[in-house]
């Protein structure tokens, strides 16, 4: 392997030459030093911006004056009637999404540990709605309950259980509990791969001792599947409260916060205060604390994950 | 009785398992990829009668006419194919000293890209719309580069991470016995030698890119709009109208990815596992 550096005129072969010779620590820096700008001009300085944002009284579409008001923004958000009534939506659109999520995850990851024919497709398939974006599955699913032409009116009508096309969306907790069943269609495969591939861990001895024991296949689920994928499933638990925390784009499309506010969640109550009601410094503070909550949040989940990468 | 149970409700359970998550799988995918091809008034119907004969391309072929669509198909193309280049290219050169070079505050890079996973796109759509604003780049292609390569970068770097640790040191020690430089043993070595996980890091970051729809949604407003962003303003605009043509717009979102995923789905799921891993 000739390097090209040889072949490039001398003062360029310098340059590089000088790079390949430096230290080493020095040398991982300047690699680091792409990444790090980026990072500081398009993250660190936006979130900077974002926290004096919300210590301000702002509202850029009537004045570009900025009034210095302290914690006033947060103090507003415990009164705040739509902050409040936000609460109560996201906290059962969390507990429903990760209810369903962790027990269709992990229903499906012990269904794809078991040979069978076919499996090699079916674990194909399954990770198709990873691909679909939240705004297109938010599309899907608003088309299978659509009161007029939706596929569970119509199979429900089908098989006699109902007379009458129900109009779904028009009750705001079922509307909730179509967006928990749409997020965790939409985040299923992810979940499943992370315990198959905590499954594919369990040592096989393990299995032959339980069975040797003449354990049954619901004591090795117990007692071999189960402990091992403890850490695991906390780690989903966790990760499926963050995505509830930030759901937007699959509500935006699926039902648009309504009916009424009926669906507006958290964060996307972070979007209407900021764009469609245009109080800037009311949606940063929002902003911000659910941020810090996601954030420790996610320094849980990897936490968890850093012990589980040890084991 | 174990015997029964093994014999009978075993592969029944499983097989009964396997066909309700197919069908929960499948069944948004396909309703809407049957209304696309279906006139509206055939799934209105109460119950719905779809005809074999009825099956039409002629929602496609609108929605493919119509020149906005069109350039949102292709906005997304280009903006997600460059953030994956910018990605992967940046990505490498920050994976290789973290995986490589025993260096000092290793710790300290580690934790930034840590840290710039967890950050919430909502906290920044604010500042991120002023300061494109301020740059000028409002409603241009690399607005939306610059953003989702500052969003999925630290992913990229971990996975890379990930990957080039995998790779025995002798062979980029034999390399560079070769007369390698450093930078050539990353690029004619550790990246064609980890070329499995450098593609799952590829379509993760081509399919985050194209998926992506909330600064999408604030920092265009004609030029730049993705498919995401399209497809939501027809949902809100066509309440009147064909909804044939919206799930036929829909499919169009789904299909580019759909088959990239499909094609390449051994190296994903091995990419997946691997970018969590700590």
């Amino acid at each position: 392997m000739s390097t090209s550096t040889n072949a490039s005129p001398p003062p360029r072969a310098g340059f590089w030459q000088r790079i390949d010779r430096m230290e080493a620590n020095r040398f991982g820096l300047l690699l680091f030093v792409p990444t790090l700008l980026l990072l500081l001009v398009f993250l660190a300085v936006p979130i900077t911006f974002a926290v004096v944002a919300s210590l301000n009284s702002i509202e850029l579409t009537i004045s570009p004056d900025w009034s210095f008001v302290g914690l006033q923004n947060y103090a507003d958000l415990l009164t705040n009637r739509s902050v409040v009534e936000a609460l109560p939506r996201t906290l059962y659109f969390a507990a429903l999404t990760i209810a369903l999520s962790v027990s269709l995850s992990l229903t499906l990851a012990l269904v794809l540990n078991e040979r069978f024919r076919g499996r090699d497709l079916v674990r194909v398939l399954v990770l198709l709605p990873w691909a679909v974006a939240p705004v297109v599955s938010g599309v899907m699913w608003r088309y299978m309950f659509h009161d007029r032409y939706g596929l569970i009116n119509a199979l429900l009508y089908g098989g006699g259980f109902i007379t009458q096309y129900v109009t779904w969306f028009s009750d705001p907790w079922f509307a909730l509990s179509i967006a928990s069943i749409a997020t965790t269609w939409k985040s299923l495969p992810f979940l499943t791969l992370t315990l198959l591939a905590g499954m594919q861990g369990i040592p096989e001895s393990l299995f032959r001792a339980a069975k040797m024991d003449g354990a049954s296949i619901f004591h090795r689920f117990r007692y071999v599947v189960l402990p091992h994928l403890r850490s695991i499933l906390i780690f989903i638990t966790v990760l499926q409260l963050i995505v509830s925390l930030q759901a937007f784009d699959l509500i935006y499309t699926l039902t648009r916060g309504g009916p009424g506010q009926g669906t507006v969640v958290l964060n996307y109550l972070t979007y209407v205060n900021a764009f469609e009601r245009l109080s800037d410094g009311n949606a940063s503070a929002l902003a911000i604390v659910v941020s810090l909550l996601i954030m420790s949040l996610s320094a849980l989940s990897l936490s968890l994950m850093a012990r589980q990468g040890k084991r | 009785m174990r015997d029964f149970v093994y014999t009978w409700v075993r592969p029944i359970l499983l097989y009964a398992l396997v066909v309700f998550f197919l069908v929960w799988t499948v069944a948004p995918v396909t309703w809407i990829a049957i209304m696309s091809i279906q006139p509206e008034i055939n799934y209105v119907a109460v119950p719905p009668h779809l005809s074999l004969e009825q099956v039409s391309l002629r929602w496609y072929i609108e929605m493919l006419s119509q020149p906005d669509v069109v350039d949102s198909l292709k906005n997304s193309v280009i903006i997600s194919g460059v953030t994956t280049v910018v990605c992967l290219t940046f990505g490498a050169l920050a994976a290789y000293p973290l995986a490589r070079l025993n260096i000092a505050r290793k710790n300290l890079f580690l934790g930034i890209s840590v840290f710039a996973r967890m950050i919430p796109s909502m906290v920044l759509i604010i500042p991120m719309f002023l300061l494109m604003r301020q740059l000028r780049l409002l409603d241009t292609y690399l607005a939306l580069i610059i953003v989702y390569t500052a969003f999925l970068l630290p992913y990229v770097i971990w996975m890379l991470k990930n990957f080039f640790e995998q790779i025995p040191y002798a062979l980029e020690a034999a390399a560079r016995m070769d007369g390698c430089s450093r930078l050539e043993a990353l690029f004619r070595v550790l990246i064609p030698v980890a070329g499995p996980g450098v593609v799952a890091t590829a379509v993760f970051t081509f399919v985050g890119a194209w998926n992506e729809f909330l600064f999408g949604l604030i920092l265009s407003t004609r030029y730049s709009v993705p498919i995401t962003v399209k497809l939501s303003a027809l949902v809100s605009t066509t309440f009147q109208s064909d909804n044939s043509l919206v799930a036929a717009t829909g499919m169009l979102a789904i299909i580019p990815v759909v088959l990239l995923v499909f094609v390449l789905n051994r190296f994903i799921v091995r990419g997946l596992v691997e970018g969590i891993k700590y």
